[in-house]
């Protein structure tokens, strides 16, 4: 059956089943797990059907010691936030840029790398945005405690 | 006519007096005009409305100290506001207040006025260069760059009023105003001398080379106390003289009833810098390449045409 | 995690007839503390580059050590033109994630003081943008009207800029009758001044020649760099949180979103002025409906939010803010991050301001509408 959705219709381009969260409880129309590689062709998917990049961002989950990297989408005809949420091992953080695919990208993923130390693999532009340019420490890291 | 000593004292003590007097006027009145104009007062403090508020500001700006920049050319930098206003005491000169209210008649008065008026924009390029200072120096350029687009439609625009009068002589062409003035055989050449200046003068809406909101504050960017106040004093002079000079050129100098020629002259000065502070209140800036091609394109054809138009009916 | 620092600002092009121009952090043209660093030949741009972080305060961590209900007026410093539109989200945010139910007379208080913020936004946006093409006279016009909406806004919300007003549940105290009949005055006057504004910069020749066809912004970048709020709208875009995804009973009000098609300065100009008038239309409605009854819901003392996740959405005066909580179960936030409008709006200035004059640079940065603090959070 042909779908209006332009959220289901960008994941059945790529094979991600489509599954509508709760709107009014979360603010999500959708959420999904994603591995890092299938990023870069979601985004692609998306930029096809008119998606806008909201923000990206990330989370540290210490405890599991991953980094969730948060991509969060939107649609400008009809509200379809997604949320894709991509687990990272904290020691090793790398991730494909998708700066080339939205350029609004770059300045997002330059802060997550300053505030975190996650790499964007490809990223035209990688220097720090918000921090000073010689700062080599990643604030939001729940293990951050202050600079001396 | 013979100089004396004594005569070039009096001249230059009245003269100082004068250009130090219509800025303290000018500048109270610019605020006053802007304040009204924007739903305010104005300085209201310092003396009956406030008129005695530039005599304080000025005392602080001379007390000031003067702050030369490390990296600035220094004698570029001292020299620039000297240049600037010297050339005042030279061009008010020639000027006539009234039938026997002027300095010293001369029979190319008109020509010592515009050649004068040139020499405000070498002061206003040696700041820019001496500062060493970006925005100072692409205020000095921008200067520079605006100077030919406006200074050719003014001379047209001056030549065409010396043809119908045959006169350098800024008192002949005022008596051969006495029954019509200028203005009403060529208005579209008054609006087209307003414009060009105002340019002149770099008010607003084409102030370009202080462009508060591009440049900060242009070629006197790196200028405080009094260095500034020569700029500001340099500034009010020339918008006098350009006043001064579109009231013998199209107002008929001295000529109206009633009231003395004094004060006529007066009137109609301080009513042309009334307009032009009229400009600088109610209009966003001209972009400087908008303006460029605004006097090739239309001020200097507009003046051409009207001059030609001029010789032809004078020669018939 | 070190990784090698990059040298910051590389002048490779810098020759006999290129200079850089450092535009900031202290310039009048770009209203607060922004750097752009313009790579310019002659008065033309070759390349800028945005430096941000000089009011950076590290917002999403100081939210992260703080209750809930302490970082609500924190939140309210980052745009400090639309505070309460900051505000309102945070709130919202909050209520979303605890399921705290808010009363309607609360709710149509919270619209109408986040719309007149939104006016003075507007108003205080609209002289600081002539300004910026050189006109002094709109800014102190515009003041003036500006003036009495901070003075009602003051009486009801105790401050005059950054305002925290909203609270979990609802407000702190109830607006009276009074108040609100000086609103509606306030809007007769204000719709009565309106035209005044138009007569002075809407028709002028030179504003024209400044503004139109200068900064255009195509539909196709604004969706590639995650443009929002009348900076979208003037690219043609209906794209307005409150009729998309509406909140605090947005979709009981009768407004439209207006748009145009041309994408330039103008186009934002268009934009912003009208959305003034609707502001000013949904301000009524809101009063002309709005219920009696309690402001403020039952609340507990202590907001222990459960675990969970929660993006709220808000249109401010620059548009799309995006408050998104991860929530612990504990009283704190464990990640809060703010999606702010201007940052988005500022990463497009790099690829407008390229090849422009200088003054045309001043002139989009003028129609974007930066709160740097925002920016730089």
């Amino acid at each position: 059956m042909a779908t209006t959705n332009p959220l289901q219709k960008a994941l059945d381009k790529v094979g991600i089943e489509y599954k509508p969260t709760e709107f009014p409880n979360c603010g999500l129309h959708c959420s999904l797990v994603l591995e890092k590689e299938q990023i870069q062709p979601l985004a692609r998917a998306l930029a096809g059907k008119g998606f806008f990049i909201e923000t990206v961002t990330a989370v540290d989950r210490i405890k599991e010691n991953i980094f969730e990297c948060i991509y969060l989408f939107n649609h400008y005809d009809q509200s379809q936030r997604l949320l894709v949420r991509v687990p990272l091992p904290r020691n090793r953080a790398v991730q494909p840029s998708i700066g080339r695919i939205f350029p609004g990208a770059v300045w997002h993923e330059r802060e997550t790398t300053e505030m975190f130390g996650i790499r964007f693999e490809g990223c035209p532009d990688s220097r720090n945005l918000l921090l000073p340019e010689d700062a080599d420490f990643h604030p939001l890291c729940k293990d951050f405690s202050g600079v001396s | 006519m013979n100089i004396s000593l004594l005569g070039i004292v009096g001249y230059l003590v009245g003269i100082a007096a004068l250009v130090g007097l219509n800025a303290v006027i000018l500048v109270w009145l610019e605020r006053k005009v802007a304040g009204h104009m924007q739903f305010r007062l104005g300085p209201m403090e310092v003396g009956p409305h406030g008129i005695l508020q530039t005599l304080a500001d000025g005392i602080k700006l001379v007390s000031k100290q003067l702050v030369i920049p490390d990296e600035a050319d220094k004698p570029l930098f001292l020299l620039a506001p000297i240049v600037s206003l010297v050339p005042i005491f030279a061009a008010m000169v020639p000027l006539p207040f009234s039938e026997t209210v002027q300095a010293w008649e001369l029979n190319i008065g008109l020509l010592l006025i515009i050649a004068l008026g040139l020499l405000n924009t070498l002061g206003i390029l040696l700041a820019g260069w001496g500062s060493n200072n970006k925005y100072a120096l692409l205020g000095g350029a921008r200067a520079v760059a605006q100077i030919l687009a406006y200074k050719i439609p003014l001379l047209i625009c001056v030549m065409t009023i010396i043809m119908m009068t045959g006169s350098f002589s800024l008192r002949d062409i005022a008596i051969a105003q006495k029954d019509t003035w200028n203005v009403l055989y060529q208005p579209i050449l008054f609006i087209v001398y307003i414009i060009t200046v105002t340019l002149e003068t770099n008010r607003s809406p084409f102030d370009f080379s202080e462009a508060e909101s591009e440049l900060v504050a242009g070629f006197h960017t790196e200028y405080s106390g009094m260095g500034f106040s020569l700029f500001f004093l340099a500034e009010y002079s020339y918008m006098f003289i350009a006043a001064g000079l579109a009231t013998v050129l199209f107002l008929g100098g001295w000529h109206g009833p009633w009231l003395p020629g004094v004060a006529w002259t007066l009137i109609k000065i301080y009513s042309i810098i009334f307009l032009m502070m009229w400009f600088r209140w109610t209009f966003p800036r001209v972009r400087i390449d908008q303006m460029l091609s605004f006097g090739w394109k239309i001020l200097l054809p507009l003046s051409l045409i009207n001059f030609i138009i001029t010789a032809g009916v004078l020669a018939l | 995690m070190n990784r090698p620092i990059q040298p910051t600002y590389t002048l490779d092009k810098v020759g006999e007839e290129n200079f850089a121009l450092n535009l900031g952090p202290q310039h009048p043209g770009t209203h607060g503390v922004l750097r752009v660093v313009l790579h310019m030949d002659g008065e033309y741009i070759l390349q800028a580059d945005p430096v941000l972080g000089y009011g950076h305060r590290m917002q999403e961590k100081i939210a992260e050590n703080m209750t809930y209900p302490q970082a609500l007026p924190y939140v309210c410093r980052m745009d400090y033109l639309g505070a309460l539109s900051y505000n309102l989200a945070w709130v919202l945010a909050v209520e979303k994630l605890c399921q705290f139910e808010v009363p309607e007379r609360a709710e149509a208080i919270r619209v109408i003081a986040t719309e007149l913020n939104r006016i003075s936004s507007h108003l205080l946006w609209w002289g600081a943008f002539l300004l910026d093409l050189g006109g002094f006279t709109p800014f102190l016009q515009a003041l003036t009207d500006r003036e009495q909406i901070l003075d009602l806004l003051e009486e009801i919300t105790g401050s005059r800029l950054t305002y925290c007003y909203f609270r979990f549940g609802g407000l702190p105290s109830d607006v009276d009758e009074e108040w609100l009949t000086r609103v509606l005055a306030f809007i007769k006057e204000f719709r009565d001044r309106l035209p005044r504004y138009h007569d002075l910069v809407t028709g002028n020749v030179i504003f024209h020649h400044r503004s139109k066809d200068v900064g255009v912004i195509l539909p196709f970048d604004a969706a590639g760099y995650g443009l929002s709020g009348p900076i979208l709208r003037g690219s043609g875009i209906e794209f307005d949180v409150r009729k998309h995804e509406p909140y605090s009973g947005y979709d009981r009000y009768d407004f439209e979103v207006p748009v145009d098609q041309n994408g330039d300065c103008l186009g934002r100009y268009n934009v912003r002025m009208a959305e003034i008038e609707q502001s000013l239309r949904i301000i009524e409605q809101a009063i002309g409906s709005i219920p009696d009854g309690p402001v403020r819901s039952k609340v507990p003392k202590l907001i222990k939010a459960p675990a969970g996740e929660v993006a709220m959405a808000v249109e401010t005066p620059r548009g799309q803010l995006v408050i998104y909580i991860v929530s612990d179960g504990s009283k704190k936030p464990y990640r809060v991050k703010y999606r702010v409008p201007s940052f988005a709006n500022l990463s497009i200035f790099a690829k407008m301001a390229r090849g422009q004059l200088l003054a045309d640079a001043l002139a989009i940065l003028g129609s974007l509408d930066m709160v740097i603090p925002e920016v730089d959070r």
